[in-house]
């Protein structure tokens, strides 16, 4: 029964998720459903019972004008044609696929998020270092301490940016979430979903506050050791928080937003405006801006702070890139998948 | 072994599907059950050509739909029953019939009468 389930939701999986449709679906399943019972109980296999019951099902074209989506019959069959003529068919990804991209999506949202971490907690060496070391020495290690993080940030913000090769074709319009896949990858989501929404929220608390110690102002070594180092560990931590949950999080939209918004795929996939991601935008200009956004951040913050050599301040870029991101992403038109 | 055409059928699903309905109202299963059985197995209707007989009919006002629960299992099913409109219908589909079969009836020879196979 699990079988004729299946098939039957692959065959409407692309269909609107209307009424009639809907209707059709279930007036389908339960014809089949009893056809089934009667074959098994005349005594046939299981397996001859779904060969059976699938090969007198019939086809979608007949259905199409009952149910008022000729268009998208049309639609479908022109797309399997396409499919089967084109050197690239259409990818359908299994859950397995989809178990490996949201692994290497979270794979990767760790570097890209520490290394940025690295460059706000870089100041943290030399401030420590200064209030409680004194001479050449302390000069030598905060400069060494400080030098280590922005290397060490550099490093992990160019491994963890780079999507991995083997995951390029993961974009709309060139492959597709089978229904498996799209159920196990909204069921992950759901379960994940409350996790990394603390996760977002301690860190948007972290940096809102960051600046709490130095406001307190005790005086003495807090004043000028505890607090700005805190004000520097918080901002890191909090920025860390943030981006590595958003990036987790961006590996499920991706995914779901392979399907075509009005299939009834899609009807799992709640909020159509929570389908972000690196989706692809309308004009290739917004392709590229946000293709090219972190990045370029990280390399106006290192220019910015070393003309300037102000770290204490520079370190502000990250929040407002930050913020600037998701903006950005809701004014640029997105592509919709066909 | 010949099989049925379903360009030919197309036009007589409703026919034999209303003919089954002026009896008692039905469901789906039941009725692709009762085609087979009465063809002899020779024509197996399937779902998807039933369910869009099924709507066709219902927009048109032929049959009218109503849920009941399933004597034997207790499953609810959707049932069809036939309206005046649609034995009407009926009866202009079988005069229709009769008289495609008369006529191509006779362009259609036996086997042994015709020499020129």
């Amino acid at each position: 029964m699990e079988t004729i389930n299946n098939y039957l939701d692959s065959m409407f999986a692309n269909l609107p998720n209307t009424a009639s449709v809907l209707r059709a679906k279930e007036e389908l399943l339960q014809m089949m459903e009893d056809k089934y019972t009667e074959l098994i109980k005349d005594g046939k296999s299981e397996n001859e019972a779904v060969g059976n019951v699938i090969a007198e099902f019939g086809n979608l074209s007949e259905l199409a004008e009952a149910l008022g989506v000729e268009e998208e019959v049309k639609k479908e069959e022109e797309r399997k044609v396409m499919q089967e003529e084109s050197d690239e068919p259409l990818r359908v990804l299994t859950t397995e696929d989809a178990k490996g991209y949201i692994k290497m999506k979270a794979k990767r949202a760790f570097p890209l998020a520490l290394g940025i971490a690295a460059f706000i907690a870089s100041s943290v060496g030399p401030i420590l270092m200064d209030g409680f070391l004194e001479g050449p020495l302390a000069d030598a290690l905060s400069a060494i301490s400080f030098f280590a993080f922005i290397a060490a940030g550099i490093l992990l913000v160019i491994f963890g940016a780079s999507d991995r090769k083997n995951w390029r074709f993961v974009k709309p319009g060139s492959c597709d979430l089978s229904m498996d896949a799209t159920k196990y990858v909204v069921d992950e989501k759901n379960k994940m979903e409350a996790n990394y929404r603390i996760w977002l929220i301690i860190g948007i608390i972290l940096c809102a506050t960051c600046w709490f110690p130095a406001a307190i102002g005790i005086g003495g070594l807090f004043n000028n050791v505890i607090a700005p180092a805190s004000l520097f560990v918080m901002a890191a931590t909090g920025v860390f928080m943030i981006l590595y949950s958003n990036t987790c999080l961006a590996g499920y939209k991706n995914l779901l937003a392979l399907n075509g918004s009005e299939s009834m795929k899609s009807a799992f996939a709640e909020e159509e405006d929570e389908k972000g991601g690196d989706v692809v935008y309308e004009s290739p200009v917004a392709d590229f801006i946000m293709g090219v956004y972190w990045p370029t951040v990280t390399c106006f913050y290192l220019i910015m702070s070393f003309i300037t050599f102000r770290w204490g301040i520079t370190w502000l870029i990250w929040p407002v890139a930050g913020i600037l991101h998701p903006l950005l992403a809701k004014v640029f038109p997105r592509k919709r998948a066909e | 072994m010949t099989e049925i055409s379903s360009d030919v059928i197309r036009g007589y699903n409703d026919t034999m599907i209303l003919f089954l309905l002026r009896k008692e109202p039905s469901y789906g299963y039941e009725l692709s059950k009762m085609i087979k059985t009465l063809s002899d197995g020779k024509y197996i209707i399937k779902e998807t050509t039933l369910y869009s007989a099924f709507t066709r009919m219902e927009k048109n006002g032929f049959v009218e739909s109503f849920v009941q629960e399933s004597m034997d299992t207790g499953k609810k099913r959707t049932y069809y029953r036939i309206t005046e409109e649609g034995r009407r219908y009926y009866r202009e589909k079988r005069e229709e019939w009769l008289l495609t079969k008369e006529v191509v009836e006779k362009f259609i020879t036996k086997e042994n009468e015709d020499g020129n196979d």
